[in-house]
């Protein structure tokens, strides 16, 4: 079931890739919002946890793994495989890319002790720049060999900015809900 | 060698999905073949979700537009506020339907103009990834879309017919990096090739240092790559570099003559129809 619902989800992410953000291109580039959700599974999978389990029938019924590096890397891979499938070019590079870029973020989680808007802004920069390379590197062996300095330049130094910035963005966004979700829960208000 | 892999078995796990990968692309990359099979269950599942997004963000963005509006006249006589807002809805509906109109006028004098017409369509998504320029339109091979028909605009060539599906298309355009159209300048007859850059620019190359050429030129299609026909409107030369090039050739950019980002209806073509006379 966890898995329908991930494959429904990535779906829908990348139908709102494909129409919604080429409004919000800049120079053409637009933001990877893939990218972004598989690094925040990867990185908040241990806030997830505490709300994944049933306790009557004492099972998880979580969409997420209880580890954060699996739960990253298996978010990555069903959502790279279905960017590369629905794109319909070569299918491979971002099945690799969104793998690690979730594998990486669950690492980190074990890793980092205090993961603030700076830190996560920092983060995503640094996988959106291992993601363009993957995938340059991977196209450029097996399907077509891309100009390094009009592409690569753009989309590793211009797609992480602004995935950088969607990513803060975004994070404030969950923490607030977040937030809201707890104080509510605990009956606060 | 078991207990290796149960200890590092989350890098065992990554590792096996990059093998796999890797052998897959391998694959494909020898049979020049993407997964046509994939693709159509990826898009059968996507498309729809596609198209309820555009569908319901067009009417978001349309109430957002009344919101904005009404906070601009808050001030305003209550009488003229609805009056003037109700006018200016209809007006802005009527310059959108006037401007649809336009676009599919300009579409039909193609359709009649061309004798190489096969169907109008209309542009319903583009690439999830930076990495191609693809574009999804909503006709395919029931409506007799068939792979290297020709895409075009009354402004000009828009690109190919990529990957047909059974009720839509990819088209690759001409703006991308496997794009190649052969191509002549209009005021010279020199013949070059028309490369994508992955931008929204084009590179033309081929065009030897003798020839004079300038900014603004006409580029338009030679017809000798077989897919293309002759005479179309390819864009005009940028920037020309004769140093810059490589050895024997000029380095030359073109513009496109349609702005591919902003492309809403487009006319289908197919070229096999003329040279089948």
């Amino acid at each position: 079931m966890r898995f329908i619902i991930l494959i429904v989800f990535s779906f829908f992410l990348i139908s709102i890739q494909s129409t919604l953000l080429n409004r919000l291109g800049i120079l053409e580039i637009k933001p990877d919002l893939t990218l972004i959700v598989t690094y925040f599974v990867g990185i908040y999978n241990r806030l997830m946890i505490p709300y994944s389990v049933d306790i009557r029938n004492n099972r998880n019924i979580s969409l997420y793994f209880n580890d954060p590096q699996v739960s990253g890397m298996v978010t990555g891979a069903i959502m790279g495989f279905l960017l590369d499938m629905v794109s319909g070019v070569i299918i491979g590079p971002n099945l690799i890319s969104k793998s690690t870029i979730g594998f990486l973020s669950g690492k980190f989680s074990q890793n980092i002790f205090k993961i603030d808007a700076g830190i996560n802004a920092i983060l995503i920069l640094i996988l959106s720049i291992i993601d363009g390379i993957i995938n340059y590197v991977f196209l450029n062996i097996f399907w077509y060999a891309y100009p390094i300095v009009e592409l690569f330049t753009r989309i590793i130094l211009i797609q992480p900015l602004y995935n950088s910035i969607l990513g803060t963005v975004m994070l404030m966004l969950f923490k607030y809900l977040y937030h809201t979700f707890r104080v509510k829960e605990r009956g606060l208000i | 060698m078991l207990q290796f892999l149960l200890r590092y078995k989350k890098v065992a796990i990554l590792f096996l999905i990059i093998l796999f990968s890797f052998l897959w692309m391998s694959l494909q990359s020898r049979t020049l073949k993407n997964q046509p099979i994939l693709n159509h269950i990826a898009n059968f599942i996507a498309l729809p979700i596609e198209r309820g997004i555009v569908s319901i963000s067009g009417g978001i963005i349309h109430l957002w537009d009344r919101y904005i509006y009404a906070v601009k006249t808050f001030s305003e006589n209550q009488r003229f506020k609805e009056e003037i807002e109700k006018l200016k809805g209809e007006m802005a509906q009527h310059m959108e339907i006037l401007e649809e109109n336009k676009r599919l006028r300009q579409l039909l004098m193609l359709k009649e103009s061309e004798t190489r017409y096969v169907t109008a369509a209309r542009v319903i998504g583009r690439d999830p990834t930076n990495w191609f320029r693809i574009v999804t339109v909503n006709k395919g091979r029931d409506d007799g879309v068939h792979k290297d028909m020709v895409v075009v605009t009354p402004s000009g060539v828009v690109g190919k017919i990529f990957q047909p599906g059974p009720h839509y298309s990819k088209v690759l355009l001409i703006t991308d990096i496997q794009s190649t159209i052969s191509v002549r300048i209009q005021h010279t007859r020199d013949e070059g090739i028309v490369e994508g850059k992955g931008t929204d620019r084009c590179h033309l190359k081929y065009i030897p240092h003798s020839v004079d050429l300038k900014i603004n030129d006409a580029v338009i299609t030679s017809g000798l790559d077989n897919i293309y026909p002759a005479g179309l409107f390819v864009g005009y030369i940028s920037k020309i570099n004769k140093k810059g090039g490589s050895g024997l050739f000029q380095e030359i950019e073109i513009i496109p003559g349609v702005r591919l980002n902003r492309i809403e209806e487009v006319a289908i073509i197919d070229n096999r129809k003329e040279q089948r006379r």
